[in-house]
């Protein structure tokens, strides 16, 4: 009897050992897993899908990489720059701008900005006003832009047009004197700045806490790590109310 | 067995099948030219072009386009149906005798659904989704869910006069199309009270 007791309490002992063992090896994920998980079910309330991760050594673990700016369109007081398969007015990307962008200047109080198979139009503060295509009358194949006689031109395979004051009238013209928006380089301030804004725009806090969360931040590896953790706290659980109810039956 | 090869379906001395019939690479690969010469507009979900949709509304002649200005008023009507500001400053339109189309777009869930919209005498007359761009819900473009806007007003609130029954799996796609179905009946009825044509 004393023999059973005896080896009773080896084997509860152990027990403990092990579920102190367990506890330890988990607590670095335990932690995580809560701190990312409580941070991910206010992310709405603390906007985190809206705000891009910034940190240069995040985004190069991400492996996101920005592609060269070749230059941009200057306005009187603004910029049109093209990054990758983005468009920005200054730092701001233009939601509906869809590239190649073909080029931008401004006319009177319009800033005229060719992309794709359309013509935005934005006021000098980057309001859009109006998206020109086909279906309002814009001449297929727009592939640059520019101004002559206070009039907005756009040149396409099929010859030169000129546009009317609301942009919607569009009748062939000789291209003699016409000022086409050309590229210039970027202000080194405004490049580095778009280049940050576009490594960013793809990744959220929210998505940086998702895959802290699930273990994806680290690859494969880290989801098995993630995987092993969650295998570590079942045990956890499990041992520690084993050791709770054999304690109590002593 | 004279004059059968070991290809029992071969008789020898028959001339041999031309090149193209012997290799399947090369039907795999006229395959995939021909799927890359199927219209994008298939791969995107472009059901039917807008310019097509205004082609069949106005027999093949369709009016010039005109324009209508989101005034102050009229940008806070848009935004209480919408729930957010319409983002352009003028809207088009294209008009002749009693009807009006407009050619919408509102996010279902994370892209644009671009919708025809028919209005006549205040009511809707036809509605169509013309390019659908999200991967799921677009059970929304089927008649037995369009039809049920045919014949709907506006009521007090600038709400349809009728309810919508949802299709399922496609919540916020119905939504965005009823948001637009009210939208157009809201600009409709300010472009006759502002007196454009």
């Amino acid at each position: 009897m004393v023999r059973h007791k005896k080896h009773h309490g080896v084997r509860l002992r152990s027990l403990f050992l092990w579920h102190r063992y367990f506890g330890l090896a988990s607590a670095l994920f335990v932690m995580t897993l809560a701190v990312s998980g409580v941070l991910i079910n206010y992310s709405d309330d603390l906007r985190l899908n809206k705000r891009p991760v910034q940190a240069d050594w995040l985004l190069d673990w991400y492996g996101i990489a920005a592609p060269a700016i070749a230059g941009g369109y200057a306005t009187p007081a603004h910029w049109i720059t093209q990054v990758g398969e983005r468009i920005y007015f200054d730092k701001q990307e233009i939601n509906d701008a869809v590239p190649p962008l073909y080029g931008a200047l401004q006319v009177a109080d319009t800033l005229v900005v060719a992309a794709g198979n359309q013509l935005l139009l934005l006021t000098p503060q980057g309001e859009m006003i109006d998206r020109l295509s086909g279906l309002e009358g814009l001449p297929d194949s727009v592939r640059a832009v520019g101004a002559g006689g206070g009039h907005v031109i756009v040149r396409t395979p099929r010859g030169n047009y000129q546009g009317d004051d609301q942009f919607l009238t569009w009748r062939p013209i000789d291209a003699n004197g016409v000022d086409w928006a050309r590229t210039a380089p970027l202000p080194p301030s405004l490049r580095d700045a778009l280049v940050k804004r576009y490594r960013g725009a793809d990744v959220s806090w929210e998505r940086l806490l998702l895959d802290l969360h699930s273990g994806r931040l680290f690859g494969r590896a880290g989801v098995a790590v993630m995987n092993i953790a969650a295998l570590l706290m079942v045990l956890l659980a499990v041992s520690g109310a084993w050791h709770f109810f054999k304690r109590k039956r002593r | 067995m004279t004059g059968i090869t070991s290809n029992p379906r071969r008789l020898k001395g028959a001339p041999s099948r031309p090149r193209f019939y012997r290799a399947p690479w090369l039907h795999g690969l006229l395959l995939l030219c021909l799927l890359c010469q199927m219209p994008v507009s298939w791969a995107k979900g472009v059901y039917q072009a807008p310019q097509d949709f205004l082609q069949e509304i106005f027999d093949g002649k369709p009016p010039p386009p005109q324009t209508l200005w989101i005034t102050r008023e009229i940008g806070e009507g848009a935004r209480a149906i919408l729930g957010h500001p319409l983002r352009l400053m003028r809207v088009h339109y294209w008009t002749r005798g009693e009807r009006s189309v407009w050619i919408l777009e509102e996010i279902g869930k994370e892209q644009p659904i671009t919708l025809g919209i028919v209005i006549k005498a205040n009511h809707v007359e036809q509605m169509r989704v013309l390019i659908y761009r999200e991967s799921r819900g677009d059970e929304v473009r089927q008649p037995f869910f369009l039809d049920q806007f045919k014949g709907a007003g506006l009521r007090d609130g600038d709400k349809l006069d009728r309810a919508i029954d949802g299709v399922s799996g496609a919540t916020l796609s119905t939504r965005a199309l009823t948001k637009l179905a009210r939208l157009a009946l809201f600009l409709d009825r300010q472009r006759n009270a502002h007196g454009s044509p």
